[in-house]
């Protein structure tokens, strides 16, 4: 980041507000390891990524609020502490549900009517090999072999608040997927 | 690295040109003028109160009217600025400032002079009918920016609007007891402020657009 031009990545929003899709990309890009150290310093696990995923979605969302006569800096860190926070309160949100409510959190359940079975079973199988290793185990331990959370964490060696975490991740992972499939079907 | 690198692919093929966020001295001041406009609407349908030209001779009256406008200004200026992340905290304090000088002023007043309490509830819907217009201005402005602070925004955009209701009440409402003012008419602009904040995370949701989560060719897997 000190070895950046702090100038020009204002210059670059600047140019981004206007529509140059190469300035904001070249931009992106350049944000990506400053908020991953921004990021790291913050946070202690493993979801740096994701969140610095949210932080440039909200850039995205907030680049009208960007005043060209203004540095860029302060405007960036502003949206990066308030995802930061907002991500450490959803998991502390999602560790203090009991199991059986946070996999049904309001709108992540999965669709209840899937008509094709096989189909279902086809994107269960192409998609549990493609998650992270944390929630495929958390998966596998807990949903395909119904163990509880305190035998899961003890096999597996994650915390049951990790486990949490990562099933239901895997969870919405799964309904984006199956919501998709049933797109593609009704198409 | 590669679904943020996908991510920032679909993200630089969306930009398309935004139309900025208005000035925060430009916003208020149009602000100011609408609402303005709406007071002086309702005050010419009402009628001024009867003793105004003699209370505008006491330096106390004016002094407390500029500071709840002072208040009404300053609070539209933090409401602003809510909505535009990286602007220093300290602007935010603006408008406690002349809100300490109309909250004195009026708490010395109750203090001088010792008049009972009676009811008069006329105070409160009229200052709602009067921050109605301006709230909606001042929220709409805000929606076209970004809320970090959902909670104190709200509280600032109601702030400035009841602050002016205020303003309008004090030019019609025959009422010079200053323990009267303190609790009908101060009070409600204060009780409305803290009331409209649990609110503000519904007024300024954080949203992400739908076809970014529709479309994208990453997965997130952030909750």
């Amino acid at each position: 980041m000190e070895n950046l031009d702090r100038k020009q990545l204002g210059e670059s929003m600047a140019a981004a507000q206007n529509g140059d899709a190469a300035a904001y990309a070249r931009l992106l890009t350049q944000l990506v390891p400053i908020l991953r150290r921004f990021v790291g310093a913050r946070l202690r696990n493993s979801d740096v990524d994701d969140v610095v995923q949210d932080i440039l979605l909200s850039v995205h969302t907030a680049r009208s609020t960007f005043e060209p006569d203004r540095p860029f800096m302060p405007w960036l860190i502003t949206i990066a502490r308030r995802r930061i926070v907002d991500y450490q309160r959803q998991t502390m949100r999602i560790a203090q549900l009991p199991i059986d409510e946070y996999s049904l959190l309001r709108g992540n359940s999965v669709p209840a009517q899937v008509e094709d079975e096989i189909a279902v079973a086809k994107v269960i199988g192409d998609w549990l090999p493609r998650l992270p290793s944390s929630q495929r185990v958390a998966v596998e331990l807990l949903k395909l072999r119904g163990l509880s959370l305190k035998e899961a964490a003890h096999e597996s060696g994650l915390s049951v608040m990790a486990l949490k975490v990562a099933t239901h991740r895997a969870m919405k992972l799964l309904k984006e997927e199956l919501m998709v499939g049933s797109i593609r079907t009704s198409q | 690295m590669t679904k943020l690198k996908a991510l920032i692919a679909t993200l630089a093929e969306d930009a398309v040109p935004v139309m900025r966020f208005p000035a925060p001295r430009r916003l208020v001041s149009l602000w100011l003028f609408i609402a303005a406009a709406g007071i002086f609407l309702f005050v010419a349908g009402m009628g001024v109160r009867q003793d105004l030209a003699d209370n505008l001779r006491q330096a106390r009256f004016v002094l407390e009217l500029v500071a709840a406008l002072a208040t009404a200004i300053g609070a539209a200026w933090a409401a602003t600025i809510s909505a535009l992340p990286g602007r220093p905290h300290w602007q935010k304090l603006i408008p406690f400032v002349p809100a300490v000088v109309w909250a004195g002023l009026l708490i010395h007043g109750t203090w001088l002079d010792a008049v009972p309490l009676r009811s008069d509830l006329i105070c409160f819907p009229i200052i709602i009918l009067l921050g109605t217009l301006p709230c909606v201005v001042l929220i709409f402005a805000m929606r076209r920016g970004v809320v970090l602070s959902p909670c104190l925004g709200m509280f600032f955009a109601v702030s400035a609007s009841a602050a002016l209701g205020y303003v309008g009440l004090r030019l019609v409402h025959p009422e010079n007891a200053v323990s009267m003012i303190l609790v009908w008419q101060f009070g409600p602009v204060v009780l409305l402020a803290l009331f409209a904040s649990c609110f503000g995370r519904r007024m300024f949701p954080h949203k992400v657009p739908d076809f970014l989560m529709r479309d994208m060719p990453f997965k997130r897997s952030a909750p």
